[in-house]
């Protein structure tokens, strides 16, 4: 375990080396590690840390233990244990590497910069800097971690996957979830689908029987058709299941389909996994009880349509910033502190600014300290 | 507005020895062709040079407020457009000697970039006239006619003004200097004219970051040189303008720098003009602008480029006279959000962000109008075809008619109808802007598909021209000439508009990218109806103008436009006293504007602007000028605005001003 004190420090150092301000992109030269005294107060703001442009965006990853940001492409980032939090314009990101899968908690002590309804209090925002932020900052201490599951890490979730079936723990029975409806948008048409039968065989699945009503806006339709039943076999495949709902078959990887179920072979026994995919240009719901009988194609936005896999990020959960609240197409800081647990320590954090001395957005500053109980 | 007496009597020093006999004005706007303003079959008012100076503070900005009808109303660039008949400033087309401008705010020119110091007049034709001028001629026509030097001459002119108790420090000063030169050289009569305008800007709450207005610093240079040659005029045009603007927005969220709004531009433009007077025109016009603006966090560059070549050709057969023309016109924009630049290298970090490559529009317009005259009476249809290189064919066909309700013409009651088409070409950046805020969830993009905004109009005006002693048939033929001269006018007028381009969500694009994706589109219908009444008094030595304007403006829902206001009323009195001493007062009330719908109340929907000048001629040489604008300080509430309510109020300030001006020769 590195001092964290000594980590900001040594941030601090190769920020005034650089006129004061750090590089600005991801590239930036790794701090010092020559020995100093630690005697940096809690609290320090390190940064800012430029993220790029709208156009142009890229990524810092940091390293709290080392205080300090590593230089590493995107790929790379992907296998490294070694980073904790990382920036891309107003997203922050947690490794989620096996070996450092990092959490966050949000304290929430500027609860009283939304009113009770929800909304941001103006005022309160633009009021707030990182001086009269520092006290609720300094105020959090190890006394405030909370047990481990409350810490929650970035996570990956397919819109459909697994939820088309119900597994019983105590029978390891697999069982279609037939109340389980999703509609998918693909080609202009939406295929609203549930799974009312599967067979299992071992860990595989040899056949699956879907519940599919159409709703094709091409030819006009301004609701879903009725229900018909379409069974794929799935045993003994040979390649990735491809349906098109619309045909009611199963075609191969080029044509135009709408789910795609993985082939797999599991103690010697070939057939589908049971996960379900859409394509990479088509959107999809889970219709939870049936609701939607129409989408209205002028208000797709509007229903929640996600792509096949979407990222969890724990920091969207409580986000930091509020954006234009004065007409500025700015955003704010709540100074919200999280806590942030990596495979090593637990540390405080508090993002204080997105923009650099000129007003440069995507340039982020921020404070941290490690939690060392008393 | 003033008649041509009152201004005559002002500004010359000399009484008018025809009692109340107006001198006739010459317009070209209506017909492309010069004539008498009675006898123009489309309804023209005219602003002269002397009375713009009067109203003015160097630039057109303020100025047009004072014409009935017409309403101001400031940018988010702190510039300056007009709205007439209901049709917003990208729907009313400004022309400088009939030809176009750049419009540095998609279609609407800005009218703080125009010097009033070389204008001869201006005229102001109400309605329709894409036959004759093509794209965003819909809500009407503003033609600033530049003057054509007959003499030599040359004047200085210094203004310095105040803000008084909005002044950003105590004893800012704003100073306006001109300086204008005409000389007959060798059988070629030049001119050079020179502006410069120095202002503060102004700031309704010291306690606030924000500033209000900004400070600002115009510089305006204009080059003329004219010759005749027998009968062929040539006139050889270069005009310069730059301006700098800083305003004072936000604080740096989370860091101790502050953010301020940013505005640098200049201009250059060359005319060519080649006539042979009422038989054919060639004239050319090259434009460029150049502008860095934007919040200097967030800079953009743009450079726009106008090119136009028009021609026309006056002709007659029989009965029937014809003006016709052929107009290739050319506009470029290239617009790039400014790269990062670090803070602590000055090192740009990225690319810019190019918004609009370096896109380009071609047409090739061509018109022909013809007029019959019948007796007193006379009826012009026209017609326009537009090829353009992005949509293609377009055309707009209008007829109007002037009809003398009697051979009197000192007791002169006429009417004018028109209707027909008119249209608005989409601009380049609403074909081609991208507007990538996708890290924040949202992008606007352009749209190439678009076709041209289409309006059916139709208007009805009946006018008097005469004395009330005429009117109301009173005493004798002598009492009656020396009985106050009377202009009346009521104007109605209605328009259909089509396909007006708006941003809306474009639901496919949006859902497959996660983002809230707006498009340009053509989608909005307009129903705009209204009234215009108006009465002139000329007696003795008072000239008294009352004008009403009503506006009825929905959306094909039925709901009301906002930003418009329902009633105008606009009154002014100009006053020859003794001592060459002239005073005007003229007032401007505005009243029923709607929310949009991003407003969430009202604050207030009616303001009052009361503006006082006065001017002498001390002799041949000097002459002072001093005043008060808004002299009840009527201003919106920037605390109001900012919570998302309505106020009509102008961002404007009560200013006090004097000059002087000293003409050498």
């Amino acid at each position: 375990m590195k001092i964290s004190y000594l980590a900001s420090l040594s941030t601090v150092l190769l920020l005034t080396a650089c006129g004061g301000s750090s590089s600005t992109d991801s590239s930036a030269t790794p701090s010092p590690t020559e020995s100093t005294t630690p005697v940096v107060e809690q609290g320090t703001v390190v940064g800012p840390f430029s993220t790029g442009t709208t156009a142009e965006p890229t990524s810092v990853y940091f390293d709290l233990d080392a205080g300090e940001v590593l230089v590493l492409t995107d790929e790379e980032a992907a296998e490294n244990s070694a980073w904790d939090i990382a920036f891309q314009r107003t997203k922050v990101y947690l490794n989620t590497h096996v070996d450092n899968a990092v959490g966050a908690f949000f304290t929430d002590v500027n609860s009283e910069f939304y009113d009770e309804t929800g909304a941001a209090v103006v005022d309160s925002f633009l009021n707030a800097d990182a001086d009269s932020e520092l006290d609720d900052y300094l105020g959090i201490s190890a006394a405030d971690i909370p047990e481990e599951d409350s810490f929650i890490g970035d996570s990956e979730e397919s819109v459909i996957g697994a939820k088309f079936y119900d597994y019983d723990i105590t029978t390891h029975v697999v069982s279609a979830n037939d109340d389980r409806y999703f509609i998918v948008d693909s080609d202009s048409m939406y295929s609203k689908f549930r799974v009312i039968d599967l067979t299992s065989d071992g860990r595989t699945m040899s056949s699956i029987t879907f519940g599919v009503a159409i709703q094709n806006t091409l030819a006009g339709d301004t609701e879903f058709g009725a229900e018909s039943a379409l069974t794929i076999n799935t045993a003994n495949c040979t390649d990735d299941i491809y349906i098109d709902f619309d045909l009611g078959a199963a075609l191969s990887a080029s044509d135009a389909w709408d789910i795609t179920l993985p082939c797999t072979t599991v103690d010697d026994i070939t057939g589908a996994e049971f996960d379900i995919h859409i394509a990479v240009d088509a959107q999809a719901l889970v219709d939870e009880d049936n609701t939607y009988a129409t989408i209205d194609s002028e208000a797709a936005q509007y229903y929640g349509f996600t792509s096949d896999v979407t990222q969890e990020l724990a920091f969207d959960k409580n986000s930091w910033y509020q954006y234009n609240l004065n007409g500025g197409h700015l955003l704010w800081s709540q100074y919200g502190v999280y806590l942030i647990k990596t495979s090593d320590a637990t540390f405080k954090m508090q993002i204080t600014s997105y923009y650099d001395e000129a007003g440069t957005s995507g340039n982020y500053s921020f404070r941290f300290d490690e939690l060392i109980s008393e | 507005m003033l008649n041509a007496s009152a201004y005559g009597q002002s500004f010359s020093g000399k009484k008018n020895n025809i009692d109340n006999e107006p001198l006739e004005r010459m317009v070209v706007t209506g017909t492309r062709s010069e004539l008498a303003q009675s006898r123009s079959p489309i309804s023209i008012d005219v602003i002269s040079g002397v009375e713009l100076q009067q109203v003015s503070h160097g630039t057109l900005a303020s100025a047009l407020n004072y014409i009935p009808g017409v309403v101001t109303k400031r940018n988010s660039k702190d510039g300056y457009t007009v709205q007439m008949q209901g049709f917003d400033g990208d729907h009313v087309l400004v022309l400088l000697d009939s030809q176009p401008l750049i419009s540095p705010t998609g279609s609407s020119v800005d009218l703080d970039q125009i010097s009033v110091l070389n204008i001869e007049r201006i005229e102001v034709l109400r309605g329709a006239a894409s036959v004759l001028y093509g794209s965003s001629a819909m809500g009407g026509v503003i033609n600033i006619i530049t003057r054509k030097q007959a003499r030599n001459s040359g004047k200085f002119r210094y203004q310095a003004s105040s803000y008084t108790q909005n002044s950003i420090d105590s004893g800012d000063v704003a100073g306006l200097y001109q300086l204008d030169l005409s000389q007959m050289i060798l059988g070629w009569q030049g001119s050079v004219s020179a502006q410069k305008i120095d202002d503060p800007g102004f700031d309704y709450d010291e306690n606030t970051l924000a500033q209000s207005a900004p400070s600002t610093d115009k510089t305006f240079v204009n080059f003329g040189l004219a010759r005749t040659f027998g009968e062929i005029n040539l006139a050889l045009k270069s005009r310069y303008f730059s301006d700098e603007k800083t305003k004072l927005r936000y604080a740096i969220p989370g860091q101790t720098g502050d953010i301020s709004y940013l505005s640098d531009v200049e201009q250059w433009q060359q005319d060519f003009s080649l006539s042979k007077e009422q038989l054919w025109k060639v004239q050319g016009r090259y434009l460029q602008h150049d502008e860095t603006s934007g919040d200097s966090n967030g800079l953009r560059d743009a450079i726009i480029k106008l090119a136009e070549l028009d021609s026309q050709y006056q002709w007659q057969l029989k009965d029937f006279s014809f003006v016709s023309g052929l107009v290739l016109h050319r506009d470029e924009l290239y617009q790039i959000k400014q790269p990062v630049v670090s803070s602590s290298t000055g090192d740009a970090t990225s690319n810019g962000t190019i918004e609009i490559d370096d896109k380009g529009r071609n047409s090739a317009e061509g018109y022909t109008q013809g007029s019959w005259q019948v007796g007193e009476h006379e009826l012009v249809a026209g017609v326009r075809v537009q090829h353009d290189s992005d949509f293609g064919w377009h055309s707009a066909t209008r007829v109007n008619g002037l009809f003398a309700l009697n051979k009197d013409t000192h007791n002169a009651w006429q009417l004018r109808v028109g209707a027909g088409q008119s249209y608005r070409v989409p601009t380049l950046k609403e074909r081609f802007y991208v507007f990538d805020h996708s890290n924040l969830g949202y992008m606007v993009l352009g749209n190439k598909f678009l076709e041209p905004e289409t309006a059916l109009s139709a208007n009805v005006e009946m006018s008097y021209q005469g004395s009330v002693g005429n009117l109301l048939a009173l005493g004798t033929s002598t009492n009656q000439q020396r009985s106050p001269r009377l202009s009346l006018r009521a104007n109605a007028h209605y328009a259909k508009a089509e396909d007006f381009i708006t941003t809306v969500t474009d639901a496919e694009a949006s859902a497959q990218t996660g983002l809230l994706i707006s498009r340009y589109e053509n989608v909005d219908q307009t129903y705009i109806k209204g009234v215009d009444l108006s009465a002139k008094l000329s007696w003795a030595k008072v000239d008294y103008q009352l004008s009403y304007s009503y506006l009825h403006a929905t959306d094909d829902d039925g709901a009301y436009l906002s930003d418009r206001p329902t009633h105008q009323i606009k009154s002014n009195v100009n006053w020859q006293l003794p001592f060459d001493i002239n005073l005007l007062a003229y007032v401007v009330y505005e009243a029923g504007e709607h929310q949009n719908s991003t407003q969430t109340g009202i604050e207030k929907d009616d303001w009052l602007s009361v503006n006082l000048s006065v001017n002498q001629h001390i002799n041949e040489q000097w002459q002072w000028n001093a005043g008060v604008d808004n002299v009840f300080d009527e201003h919106q509430d920037s605390t109001a605005i900012a919570s998302g309510l309505l106020d009509v109020r102008p961002l404007a300030s009560r200013r006090l001003f004097a000059g002087v001006t000293y003409q050498f020769y």
